[in-house]
């Protein structure tokens, strides 16, 4: 077995809780979470060649993760309907006002707090999975808990 | 809610997900012989999974017994199920709480028990165990690898007919991995197969639910025992159904009517004194109403300062009342408020812990007396204090749900809701006069603190706009109740 399988194996093994969290939050679609996660793995692995090494595998792997669990997102979002609302993403149970205080939240801003902590990854692999610079990582971060905090502030007051 | 509250509840952790890196992996070509194996098997299991339930599957299960389920094939369970398991462990301290995994529960499959139809719904524990529900039956937990023990576990509700005891329906669990075939025994002798589900890990038990056959509701064809055997034949377990004799029966009923008045009398006199708790820790919450002040403990201990309320308080809140806090949970679709009776003392405590600990929206003491339609504090709770600047939109939508389910459950309301055309609107305006505005359509709503009704052929519904806008109906068609979202604020029957 290549040296470069091993290692997608092992950071499939060792995380596959945290890339099926990332992928529903990403998707809005906590069913179909492991399943965006397979597809994911087996894109990755077929086109492993392809890796460059130019930077850590794991960022690699989270970014075809993150790219799988938006074109879901997008796959499967419904037409506007007359009312021109934006359909909620099917979260399982979760609170309305959290659902879309977070949904407000730049796609950007988003991802990089679902990496951080739904993933626990470093501001580094964030950059690399987004990739944006990792000074930029810490000013999105910075950014997108700052706004959630007031929308949700928003959202108990209204 | 603070931004880490808020992710936790956005996306709650994905537990025991299944390893699926055999698919993932370029696996070694099969030979010709190992393929026509694994596509036969495929076939057998697409079979048995893709079946609607109960169709052929259950056939399947009832000539084999034991019927293999996948549980990641199940469908995810629906919010309403997710709040069941939620909700096994409200209130409960941490060494108590079943800790099902919500997220993952699962309908896999359904018992078809006297032509009524009830689903399996099981979801696995944090700590190695399984919950399950049966739908209009039981469910349990075994939230502990450990209470895996015991192999068979049977519960079955004893029906009488003609002074004689009898089992009508078992339902239960099996822990033995290699339990091959379950086995109902009578009195006289006959045996009736029961097919069970065995759900895959990490649930990894059995699931059944069946009626008893007719003909065993006397003492000498009821039934006996369920047995449990390998695929070998041997026992694995044996479970023996306990009758009680007339007399048993006559004794347990007499104790079970002086327990019930012991207790009637008992929450009547009895005192609810604060127990000894130690105080509340820091980060706190703090607030007040009415003259009562509540400060709530990072530690769950909520102490309630009665030193100066109101009289008009006092008057509501002597005796005996309901402490409580309250605060938004995953799974319920407004906040969920638990507390302790306790009686009137100048400092009242209580404790709350696991899911229902701080930081709430809000706490508040409810009265225990009787409620009546006008309802003397306006359906406002005695003292209702908002820690956060939700709480106060959920005491003023409450109250008005609540005024509208006390008037429409009111003794009058039961006989006038039965009447339709001319004849309801002339005994609502001779009960109630001009209180009650006759709207023009159900779609149309009265002014804030006013309920409102349309009519449509046999259909009536009742309408009631809180302050805040929010509009709260109770609709009956012929009398009887046919929708509301009233619920959970306050319930109208």
């Amino acid at each position: 077995m290549p040296a470069a399988l091993a290692d997608v194996e092992r950071i499939y093994r060792s995380k596959l809780p945290s890339l099926c969290r990332v992928a529903a939050a990403v998707s809005g679609d906590r069913e179909a979470a492991p399943d965006i996660v397979q597809e994911a793995f087996v894109r990755a692995v077929r086109e492993l060649q392809s890796f460059r090494g130019d930077s850590p595998l794991e960022a690699w792997l989270w970014r075809i993760v993150v790219n799988s669990a938006r074109n879901h997102r997008r796959s499967c979002r419904p037409a506007v309907g007359l009312t021109g609302e934006e359909p909620t993403p099917a979260h399982g149970g979760v609170d309305g006002s959290v659902t879309a205080a977070v949904a407000a939240l730049p796609e950007r801003q988003r991802l990089a707090l679902f990496l951080r902590y739904y993933a626990d990854l470093d501001y580094g692999a964030i950059a690399e999975a987004l990739e944006i610079s990792a000074g930029t990582v810490g000013a999105t971060l910075h950014a997108a808990r700052t706004a959630l905090q007031q929308l949700l502030t928003k959202e108990e007051v209204a | 809610m603070n931004v880490d509250d808020a992710l936790e509840l956005h996306t709650p952790p994905f537990v025991d997900v299944e390893d699926r890196w055999r698919e993932i992996a370029p696996q070694r070509r099969p030979t010709w012989r190992r393929a026509l194996l694994a596509a036969g098997a495929i076939a057998v299991v697409t079979t048995v999974v893709a079946t609607p339930a109960l169709g052929l599957r259950g056939l399947i299960a009832n000539l084999v017994g034991r019927i293999d389920l996948s549980f990641s094939s199940g469908r995810a369970a629906p919010v309403a199920i997710k709040r069941d398991f939620y909700d096994l462990d409200l209130g409960v301290p941490p060494s108590m709480a079943q800790d099902a995994v919500v997220s993952q529960a699962r309908r896999v499959a359904t018992f078809t028990v006297r032509g009524r139809r009830h689903t399996l719904w099981v979801a696995p524990t944090r700590r190695g165990g399984y919950c399950w529900e049966i739908s209009g039956a039981f469910g349990g937990c075994r939230a502990r690898a450990k209470e895996r023990l015991g192999r068979l576990s049977v519960s079955y509700v004893n029906s009488d007919r003609g002074g004689v005891d009898f089992v009508a329906s078992v339902e239960g669990d099996i822990t033995a991995p290699s339990a091959h075939s379950l086995t109902l025994e009578y009195a006289d002798g006959s045996r009736s197969a029961v097919p069970f589900y065995f759900v895959s890990k990490p649930i990894d038990a059995g699931f059944f639910y069946a009626a008893v056959p007719a003909g065993h509701d006397t003492a000498g064809t009821r039934l006996a025992a369920a047995v449990l055997r390998d695929s070998s034949g041997h026992l694995l377990a044996r479970t023996k159904i306990a009758y009680e004799t007339p007399a048993q029966s006559a004794r347990r009923r007499a104790q079970v009517q002086a327990t019930l008045k012991r207790l009637r009398r008992h929450h009547a006199l009895h005192r609810y004194a604060s127990p000894a708790l130690p105080p509340p820790t820091a980060p706190f919450q703090t607030g007040g109403a009415g003259g009562v002040k509540v400060t709530v403990g990072h530690n769950g201990v909520v102490v309630f300062d009665l030193v100066d309320a109101s009289p008009a308080v006092r008057n509501l809140i002597a005796g005996n009342a309901d402490y409580d806090c309250f605060k938004r949970l995953p799974y319920h679709d407004g906040p969920v408020s638990l507390g302790f009776p306790r009686s009137f003392a100048r400092r009242v405590t209580i404790r709350l812990q696991g899911k229902l600990s701080p930081p709430f929206l809000g706490c508040e003491i409810q009265g225990m007396y009787g409620h009546r339609w006008p309802d003397r504090k306006g359906s406002h709770s005695a003292v209702e204090i908002a820690l956060t600047p939700a709480a106060r939109p959920y005491f003023t939508n409450r109250a008005t749900a609540r005024d509208l389910a006390l008037f429409v459950r009111s003794r009058t309301m039961h006989a006038i809701r039965k009447l339709t055309g001319p004849a309801l609107d002339r005994s609502i305006r001779g009960h109630y006069g001009t209180r009650i505005l006759k709207l023009s359509s159900a779609a149309a709503t009265p002014q804030p603190g006013r309920i409102g009704y349309a009519r449509t052929g046999s259909t009536t519904t009742f309408v009631e706009r809180s302050p805040t806008g929010r509009t709260f109906f109770v609709r009956f068609v012929g009398g009887r109740l046919a929708g509301q979202n009233v619920e959970p604020y306050a319930y109208p029957f």
